[in-house]
């Protein structure tokens, strides 16, 4: 069954990768756009740490890490996740989702796994280099464990990111469109500052609403070795709990998915 | 000269009618539009909370960002990309027979969209300005608002004309959304959306203040905060003018030629 | 057991209405008119392993969203439907291995690539393993002649290529049922009469079950021994086409052309009162619509009446038949 799943994802990929050669500009494009978010933040964050040496216990080197975070995760999200969940209310309106749900696989799984943009892999090795820039900076101990857990919470935020952007559009079963669908980007870029910048109701809001905290934050405090030890057990359960919602979710949208032409 | 003034009144309402037909989707966007500043205004909330010593107090702060949504809304310009596509797949070709000058559909269309947008975000920003109601004091003085009107005017203007000029090099270069890309960049960086060009480093400000960008977003700002000095002030309008009239003449002459160089491709 | 059974098979829809123009936008936004649509209305039939019906139906009769409900696509609001022993709107993964369904209008091909490798997706979503995939493929690349074009990106192809390719996908797992929804849409009249020729084929070779809706009749009369006709949300008919014409038009078209001179009126007003005269674009010639029953004498009657260069008896278009009948008329004949 997971096999099964795993062999039609690996396809997705290839398709993916034959579909590329037809837009070869686009590669440029997330090249540049990947430099000039990263231009974009570092200069923000040196004007603002002109007036102040620390924001709320973090130093700018520091913030650093998380911008360096956010562009991987927003790689990751935007290679494999955005591009498919951009679709699923456009699935819902031109019908197209009856195709899919002939399928036999989990239809989940499909419409979250078919379209990949590969390009969007850039950010990857740009918020590498911006991390390891800043953890110099910062005099990071790089530490084998912390690596490994930030890696793991990394992971788990972006599952997280993926379960809510999903029940997000997965309303477009029951509205044929999602309020969401122009918000989640600007939601999930708050990533892009460490959840501390913010009051307690905000910070809880992006811990357990909208989880970037466990994306960027969280994974920067393990590699800096300050992070809470109650969140290495709460990130894999959240992460669980919020796909299995996201999959409850689903399943019920589909029961009074009305079909778009009839 | 009248006829034109009724078509474009037309061409307005029709606009409007068909954005009112998406009205929950540009209420959504409306919504979404406000996070950014929200959360910019809430990061320098913070540090000026922690003792940092701001160019601008807490009311300042908040008036900024609250009517930066605002304003963004007022001058945000979106044509330019939509423009080069038209110019190349032809369908240019088709609006040239018709007797309505092609920038016509552009700008009421952008009109029309925000005759729809401001009241849905009002609500919103409302209730942000509650949220915020202790620290927000908005400016008293009526010519400051009459400043800061004329100058919102003069920002969409010219946002509109340089993303309209820019779009319009889809005449020779055939891939022009690189250029958009560069262009949200600088936007981003140099027209106040994230930090207030005030706390740039000084060395910047000459710079700051020739830059087109300032007058598309910062500017009106400065007029209503009152952070501008009587010369600062008359600099700044003729700045503004300035940009709005060169950008014009930009548009006309790129129009002038390109469309020669288009009706000889013969699209 | 049946391939597919219905019993009692109902599906309501509820939308909202929505007033047309600027204040009906602005009303809208404070209140909402709630309607329900009955789009299937307590529908009942049992196809048989390896039958061929057509689906017939006006737009909006229903015939798409109760092909929906039997793959699955859709839960139905009321009744019971089996396919191959499977509840469809359970989707089970062996179920949805054993049908497939085309849409016309739709596309399941990645536009940017060649077909082949949309169909090394469709392996393993379907997980054939290599051997059938190469047996199935080949079959079916030869049934449809496509051996050329299976490597080119499908925007490339034409809309008939397209089709054929959109049904290679949809056949590559050999599915015991076919459901085709206006699969011949758009189609020049060469390609829809090949379609047909392989949809034929393909029942023939592999005792495919085929349900397919159209709006030519000539896919349906080339390919469905039976029918089922739709309208309103209701079976009204269940049958062969011949059944379908006798039952709903018995009338027989009757065309005289004289010599000369056409029967004065008077002549012509001593035939039955059931004969109805149809219009003719020669005055030398009389169209009659006939009951069955009079043919023989009519024909009699009316060879006496002038010198007669030429006869002929024919069934009523079957185009008119169905059409007459969607728009409620019951006597066709006359109508026309």
């Amino acid at each position: 069954m997971l096999m099964h799943h795993l062999r039609v994802w690996r396809q997705f990929w290839l398709v993916a990768f034959m579909r590329q050669s037809a837009f070869r500009a686009n590669f440029f494009l997330s090249l540049f756009e990947g430099l000039a978010q990263v231009v974009l933040v570092v200069t923000t964050f040196a004007i603002i740490y002109q007036y102040t040496p620390d924001i709320a216990g973090w130093t700018q080197a520091q913030v650093l890490i998380v911008v360096g975070l956010y562009r991987i995760v927003d790689g990751i999200i935007n290679a494999q996740v955005a591009p498919n969940m951009r679709e699923i209310d456009k699935y819902v309106q031109t019908g197209e989702l009856d195709l899919l749900l002939l399928r036999p696989v989990e239809s989940q799984f499909l419409v979250s796994t078919r379209l990949v943009a590969l390009p969007e892999l850039i950010n990857i090795p740009i918020g590498l280099a911006l991390l390891i820039y800043a953890g110099l900076q910062a005099n990071l101990a790089w530490s084998i464990s912390g690596i490994l857990l930030a890696l793991m919470l990394l992971l788990c935020g972006t599952l997280m990111i993926y379960a809510v952007w999903f029940m997000m559009m997965a309303l477009a079963l029951w509205f044929t469109w999602s309020p969401f669908e122009s918000m989640v980007g600007n939601l999930f870029s708050i990533g892009r500052y460490p959840v501390d910048f913010f009051q307690r109701q905000v910070r809880a809001l992006l811990t357990f609403i909208v989880p970037v905290a466990f994306a960027t934050t969280f994974p920067a405090e393990a590699l800096l070795g300050q992070l809470d030890p109650l969140i290495i057990v709460i990130a894999p359960i959240f992460a669980l709990v919020l796909l299995l919602l996201s999959q409850r979710f689903w399943r019920w949208g589909l029961r009074s998915y009305g079909s778009a032409s009839s | 000269m009248m006829t034109h003034v009724r078509m474009f009144g037309r061409m307005v309402g029709l606009n409007v009618t068909m954005t009112i037909a998406y009205r929950a989707a540009f209420f959504a966007l409306m919504v979404s539009s406000v996070i950014q500043p929200v959360v910019s205004l809430l990061v320098m909330l913070t540090i000026e909370s922690q003792g940092a010593d701001l160019p601008f107090d807490r009311s300042q702060l908040v008036t900024y960002y609250l009517l930066l949504s605002f304003v963004a809304i007022c001058t945000g310009c979106w044509v330019g990309e939509y423009l080069a596509e038209g110019i190349r797949d032809g369908e240019l070709s088709n609006t040239l027979v018709r007797p309505v000058p092609y920038i016509y559909n552009f700008v009421t269309n952008n009109i029309g969209e925000k005759i729809v947008k401001l009241p849905l975000l009002l609500p919103i920003l409302i209730v942000i300005a509650l949220l915020f109601r202790s620290e927000l004091s908005l400016p008293s003085d009526p010519l400051r608002w009459i400043g800061f009107g004329i100058a919102v005017v003069f920002a969409a203007a010219t946002a509109f004309l340089l993303d309209f000029a820019l779009g319009s090099l889809a005449f020779w270069i055939k891939d022009v959304s690189g250029l958009f890309r560069i262009k949200d960049l600088l936007q981003g960086l140099l027209a106040g959306q994230f930090v207030p060009l005030a706390l740039f480093p000084p060395a910047f400000a000459p710079f700051l203040e020739v830059q087109p960008f300032r007058y598309t977003l910062s500017f009106p700002l400065e007029v209503l905060a009152g952070t501008l000095d009587g010369a600062a002030l008359v600099r700044g309008f003729a700045w503004q003018i300035g940009y709005s009239v060169v950008l014009w003449l930009c548009y006309r002459v790129i129009w002038h030629y390109g469309l020669k160089s288009y009706e000889a491709v013969g699209r | 057991m049946p391939a597919i059974l219905v019993d009692g098979l109902c599906k309501t829809y509820r939308s909202f209405r929505k007033a047309p123009g600027l204040m009906g936008a602005v009303r809208s936004l404070i209140w909402r008119e709630h309607v329900l649509r009955e789009a299937v209305r307590d529908i009942s039939f049992v196809i048989e392993e390896g039958e061929v019906v057509g689906f017939l139906g006006p737009n909006g009769a229903g015939k798409t969203t109760t092909l929906k409900m039997l793959s699955g696509i859709l839960h139905p609001s009321k009744g019971r439907a089996e396919v191959l022993g499977f509840t469809p709107s359970q989707r089970a993964f062996a179920y949805l291995r054993q049908i497939s369904m085309v849409m016309g209008q739709k596309s399941m091909l990645w536009h940017e690539i060649p077909t082949y490798d949309t169909l090394l997706v469709h392996k393993e979503i379907y997980r054939l393993d290599d051997g059938s995939f190469r047996r199935n493929l080949d079959e079916l690349v030869e049934l449809l002649a496509v051996e050329d074009l299976l490597r080119v990106p499908v925007r490339n192809l034409s809309l008939g290529e397209r089709m054929k390719m959109e049904l290679l996908a949809a056949l590559l797992h050999q599915p015991r049922v076919l459901f085709l929804d206006e699969p011949t849409i758009g189609l020049d009249v060469v390609s829809q009469a090949r379609l047909r020729g392989f949809l034929r084929e393909l029942n023939r070779k592999f005792g495919t079950t085929i349900m397919l809706t159209s709006h030519y009749m000539d896919d349906i009369q080339a390919l469905c021994q039976r029918v089922l006709l739709i309208d309103h949300g209701q079976l009204r008919f269940d049958g062969s086409l011949n059944e379908l014409v006798m039952q709903s038009s018995p009338y027989k078209l009757l065309n005289v052309t004289f010599a000369n001179t056409p029967p004065s009126s008077q002549a012509l007003a001593m035939l039955d009162p059931r004969i109805s005269q149809r219009p003719s674009d020669d005055p030398l010639r009389l169209n009659l619509a006939v009951p069955r029953e009079l043919i023989a004498e009519t024909t009699a009657l009316l060879l006496r009446m002038g010198q007669v260069a030429d006869v002929g008896i024919e069934d009523v278009p079957i185009e008119e038949v169905i059409g007459a009948l969607f728009t409620g008329q019951e006597q066709i004949g006359v109508a026309a």
